[in-house]
């Protein structure tokens, strides 16, 4: 990279910092001389770096939120909240572009379109948004006055280009000549003139620019709006609709098209910790509701009305906690987009560097999860990509010499199974050399000979979630540094997740993450198992039933039960645990799951209540058990352990 | 481009350039009856048909830029009712849509 | 070999500028990172030039010019940015000092660093030849600093009798000023002498980016006891004001029934500097008797309005050149002298006196 960039990024992320710890004290604690100085010399230092640099967009964008800054500034006050949120939202921005231009040195595509946003956004909101009002289109949807007398205008209905150009008054000094401009629309079909103030002939300025040019053209709004790139804060272009009656709207165009906020949802930034505060607090009247219904059972010998009615009472409790579970745990909702929207850039950059081609694809970002989760997946995520661009996708000479497409493909899916987010990602490359794996393991003294070889080929997978392990011969740039899958395995550990790697189908890896949806309320069936109590997630859990030891048959090595004309194979929840099988009774307590679209019985000792807990990850040594999702406090202060059952079962 | 006065007619030849917007505004302001005769001019700046919307002389001679004589030259030569606006024109029939340089007949507001 | 002293906070530029002037040649950089580092440096490295940005933390760029002015007046270059407040604090710098400034590359017409490079070693190396103005008199930085305010009340503003005023009478004259680099403050020294009831109008073009036009007239209308106005539109010519061209356009004369106005124009894209001095006296040239102009050019690189100015004098105008011992850069000056258009080669300070007592 060239060094002058290179100092850039490097200067422009601590000044993107700068500033956005400048701005949280501002928003935190309004007005604060030393605070929005600092925010102003970064920003001011960072827009004169910009300059430097082919990067107009970014320099626009900042010249902007200098502005803005400044008026703050001078005027010894902090900006508004919503110019703050814009500032944030600047600074977010700009802090993608500065790691862009880390990786291409340029900035991406979009650029120009995204800082045209944000200005006009942060314009408004400077202004009051009281300034432009004719010229925008109107938020509420509706279709600006100026396009509906200009459709009036035209005789033809059919689909039309409408454009209002409002040149500035100085612009024929920046060397603008707007009537060519407009002469280079194609196919005009009504050309209006107007002017913007009354005309003053006595001290008439010939130098200051007093029109409007609305027009309608036949050509396709992009070209049109095309011509007007260069004064994209003076001209709206927009579709009409086709074959419309005079004067009717098609709101849903305009609005798509329009720049205000209005028809956004209203966003209130909030600190995680606060709504985890909120969350606690419910959690901990889950628990004391709990303890609710021992007194309940204690009363109702002694007073059975009361215990009635003490019972009434709580249903309705019951009913408002869980409400409000539900709208503390929806604020922390955010679509995994989030954490997915980095990723493409990053597997083109990484396989631009190692010389490979790769096409990736993703799938399943709309899916909405906890913000804790989102946040959770990001880095392991990034990881895994790295591996998957670094030691699954082959060199497209060596995909050729497979008989394989020289470009690679990397696939990033994700789905919701029960209360879990799994994600996996696959890639069509040479796969895993259990082999090769082994030998490393051997090679840097990980794991004894005889473990070795008392491993079949999964397990030996599962080396590369060892810490300190790499697979590839050297170190390299990209996926080495001596953290590797253990590091994407202890986070994920962390919040309740698991990892697992596979080959995939055909060819290739596939690497699968499983995380908590959100570390929410589960409603879980307590049953006993051994001599332990689980709590098992209802959402797995399709019926219970009793099955007489006569009709369990014998399948192979297992067993199995029909139910309702099915064949659903039967295992034993204590034995999966690693204990003993349950004696012989009259007749088995099972459970039937539904995992991975199987009906599957688990035989349990008995079924016991169930109950709303709030599930948190496990720490520790259980943190390393599979099939355990995590643990819940109980109204009497018991841990209760809750179970992951497709995990469990694979 | 160069405005010249004779006989209480100013006549603008050539490209209609943006300095030339003052020398017009000055002559137009002494005398507004004043005649403007285009016939000699080739595309005028934006500074140039301003001072004439603004002033509206009455015109002598038509340039022949196809562009004028279609979008502008209504607007010139017919009064709005509504000051604010002060010219449309429009497109009658599909026959007569003129491409960007097309010469089309010049067609009144309606 | 010029030795040139880059100071700013950003080690981004600091790299940016110092490649320009290495790769430029003949040049021998050292950079500070601050104002402290640079008051350091002076005793030890000895710049011929110091580049400084104004925007610093530790010690802003003003207080650092101020120090360096005091402990080892060298020739400083500020590098400004193109807002209006960034152009208070370079007229104030200019006060205090600094032969010029460069606009740093930025904003939305950003200058591409390949536009901003020549510019920049140019300006550099015209600064290592410029002429040290012997430092402010301290009553003169007191004067200066009631600019800002903390001792407004000190400086009452300038009383102005409320005259009616009358445009220029036919016999009257109009006062063409032309300037580039080192302007701002020959300015200040050109109309501050002057006074309030001063007969003629003064038309006057100093090369400047737009967003330093305003402030340069606010600043000169506090300094003056003249009004002192920026032309942004059709602006009628009346005595005892300055009309200051507004930047990166041109200033024209112009006759209307009314009289004579001047106004801004969109600038004449085949002139290179802008507000072009050679503009301004060819269209009032065109609309004044010659013998009513009196053409002054100032300090300034290049040749800007020496042609036009010299025509003046041939057809009758008179002209007065800054002299060569007070003008920072000698050279729009010394090219109208070169050309043989002055009629009057003067010092800085005597420009005002031949004014005033033309007028008298």
């Amino acid at each position: 990279m060239d060094e002058l960039l290179e100092q850039f990024v490097i200067e422009g992320r601590e000044l993107v910092q700068q500033a956005v710890d400048g701005l949280l004290v501002l928003e935190r604690a309004g007005y604060e001389a030393e605070a929005i100085d600092s925010l102003f010399r970064a920003v001011h230092t960072l827009k004169g770096s910009a300059g430097l640099f082919d990067a107009a967009p970014l320099a626009s964008l900042l010249h902007v939120a200098e502005d803005a800054i400044a008026a703050a500034r001078d005027g010894r006050r902090a900006p508004g909240p919503e110019a703050l949120d814009l500032l944030v939202d600047c600074c977010g921005q700009i802090e993608i572009w500065i790691e862009a231009m880390a990786a291409t040195e340029r900035l991406p595509g979009d650029a120009a379109e995204r800082s045209l946003t944000l200005v006009s956004s942060l314009q408004a909101a400077i202004e009051g948004a009281a300034e432009h009002p004719k010229s925008a289109p109107d938020p509420a949807g509706d279709m600006p006055d100026w396009m509906r007398e200009l459709l009036a205008a035209d005789r033809q209905k059919q689909a039309l280009t409408a454009v209002r150009y409002e040149p500035a008054a100085g612009c024929f000094f920046v060397g603008d000549d707007p009537l060519e401009l407009l002469r280079s629309v194609p196919s005009l079909v009504v050309v209006r003139i107007e002017r913007r103030e009354p005309w003053s002939l006595a001290d008439y300025d010939p130098f200051s620019c007093n029109l409007i040019l609305v027009a309608l053209s036949a050509a396709p709004p992009e070209t049109v709006r095309g011509l007007f790139r260069f004064v994209p804060d003076q001209a709206v272009v927009l579709p009409t609709p086709a074959g419309r009656n005079a004067g009717a709207a098609l709101p849903e165009v305009v609005s798509a098209k329009a720049p205000g906020r209005a028809t956004e949802a209203r966003i209130v930034r909030v600190e995680e910790e606060r709504i985890d505060d909120v969350a606690e607090l419910v959690n901990e009247l889950f628990a004391a509701k709990s303890r609710l219904s021992t007194t309940i059972a204690r009363a109702a010998t002694v007073a059975p009305h009361l215990a009635d009615e003490i019972s009434a009472s709580q249903a309705e409790f019951d009913r408002l906690v869980s409400g409000m579970h539900r709208a503390v745990m929806r604020m922390r909702m955010v679509p995994l987009d989030q954490s997915f929207r980095r990723l493409p850039r990053l597997v083109r950059d990484v396989a631009a560097r190692l010389g490979r081609d790769v096409r990736f694809t993703v799938e399943g970002a709309a899916i909405q999860v906890d913000k804790a989760t989102a946040d959770a997946l990001g880095e392991p995520l990034l990881h895994v990509l790295r591996n998957a661009v670094d030691h699954g996708v082959e060199p497209p000479g060596a995909r050729l010499a497979a008989g394989k497409p020289p470009e690679g493909r990397i696939v990033l899916r994700a789905d919701l199974q029960a209360d879990q987010v799994v994600v996996t990602v696959t890639d069509d490359g040479a796969g895993i050399d259990a082999a090769a794996l082994r030998r490393t393991a051997a090679a840097r003294g990980l794991v004894s000979a005889e473990a070795l070889a008392a491993m079949d080929d999964d397990a030996a997978r599962d080396l590369v979630f060892m810490p300190g392990f790499s697979t590839a011969s050297s170190v390299t740039e990209t996926s080495g540094r001596g953290v590797g899958m253990d590091a994407v395995r202890s986070a994920l550990q962390a919040v309740g997740g698991r990892v697992s790697i596979a080959p995939a189908p055909g060819c290739g890896t596939v690497v699968r993450l499983a995380v908590p949806q959100s570390l929410n309320l589960t409603t879980v069936v307590v049953v006993s198992a051994g001599v332990e109590t689980f709590g098992i997630p209802i959402e797995v859990i399709r019926e219970t039933a009793r099955i007489p030891r006569s009709a369990i048959q014998s399948v192979g090595s297992g067993a199995a039960f029909v139910l309702r004309d099915r064949t659903i194979p039967l295992l034993s929840l204590a034995a999966l645990l690693g204990g003993a099988a349950p004696d012989d009774q009259g007749e088995a307590r099972v459970l039937v799951a539904l995992v991975a679209g199987q009906l599957v019985g688990l035989e349990v000792e008995s079924f016991g209540a169930r109950m709303d807990v709030a599930v948190r990850p496990l720490h520790g040594l259980l943190a390393r058990l599979p099939g355990l999702r995590g643990s819940a406090l109980l109204g009497d202060g018991r841990v209760l352990l809750v179970l992951n059952v497709p995990e469990l079962l694979r | 481009m160069t405005v010249t006065l004779a006989d209480e007619t100013i006549r603008i030849s050539g490209a209609g350039r943006i300095e030339d917007a003052e020398t017009l505004v000055a002559l137009l302001q002494a005398n507004k009856r004043r005649v403007v005769d285009l016939a000699e001019a080739a595309v005028l700046h934006t500074a140039v048909v301003q001072v004439l919307l603004a002033f509206r002389p009455r015109l002598a001679g038509l340039p022949e830029d196809p562009f004028f004589r279609t979008w502008l030259l209504p607007g010139l030569i017919e009064a709005s009712a509504d000051p604010a606006i002060v010219m449309t024109s429009a497109v009658v029939a599909e026959a007569d849509m003129p491409d960007a340089h097309g010469a089309a007949p010049a067609t009144p507001s309606e | 070999m010029i030795k040139v002293l880059v100071v700013d906070d950003s080690a981004l530029m600091r790299k940016a500028l110092g490649n320009i002037l290495r790769s430029a040649g003949g040049m021998e950089v050292a950079f500070a990172r601050n104002g402290l580092e640079a008051i350091g440096q002076l005793h030890s490295f000895m710049p011929d030039v110091v580049t400084l940005d104004i925007h610093m933390p530790e010690m802003d760029g003003l207080a650092c010019l101020d120090r360096i002015m005091i402990e080892r007046p060298c020739r400083v270059v500020m590098v400004a940015s193109l807002t209006s407040g960034g152009a208070d604090v370079t007229l104030e710098a200019m006060a205090l000092g600094a032969v010029d400034f460069v606009a740093k590359p930025e904003g939305v017409i950003s200058l591409a660093i390949d536009v901003f490079a020549p510019v920049f070693v140019e300006r550099v190396r015209a600064a290592s030849h410029a002429r040290l103005r012997p430092a402010a008199r301290l009553a003169e930085r007191v004067r200066l600093r009631g600019l800002t305010g903390a001792r407004a009340e000190a400086f009452p503003p300038i009383e102005r009798p409320p005259s009616v005023r009358l445009p220029p009478q036919p016999r009257d004259s109009i006062v063409l000023v032309g300037t580039s680099t080192g302007g701002p403050p020959a300015l200040d020294a050109l109309l501050s002498p002057l006074p309030a009831d001063f007969p003629w109008p003064i038309l006057i073009a100093q090369h400047m980016p737009a967003a330093f036009t305003g402030p340069l007239a606010r600043r000169l209308d506090r300094l003056c006891a003249l009004s002192v106005v920026e032309v942004r539109g059709p602006t009628a010519m009346l005595p005892g004001t300055a009309y200051v061209a507004r930047g990166d356009a041109d200033m024209i004369v112009s006759s209307r029934p009314t009289g004579l106005i001047v106004t801004a124009a969109p600038s004449d894209p085949s002139l290179r500097w802008h507000p072009s001095v050679e503009r301004l006296v060819a269209t009032a040239l065109a609309h004044i008797d010659p013998a009513r102009l009196i053409g002054v050019l100032m300090t300034g690189m290049g040749n800007d309005g020496a042609p036009g100015m010299a025509r003046l004098r041939a057809l009758g105008g008179r002209t007065i050149a800054e002299a060569e011992e007070t003008a920072v850069v000698w050279g729009m000056p010394g090219e109208l002298v070169r050309a043989g258009g002055a009629e009057l080669v003067a010092p800085l300070p005597d420009i005002a006196h031949h004014l005033v007592s033309w007028s008298a």
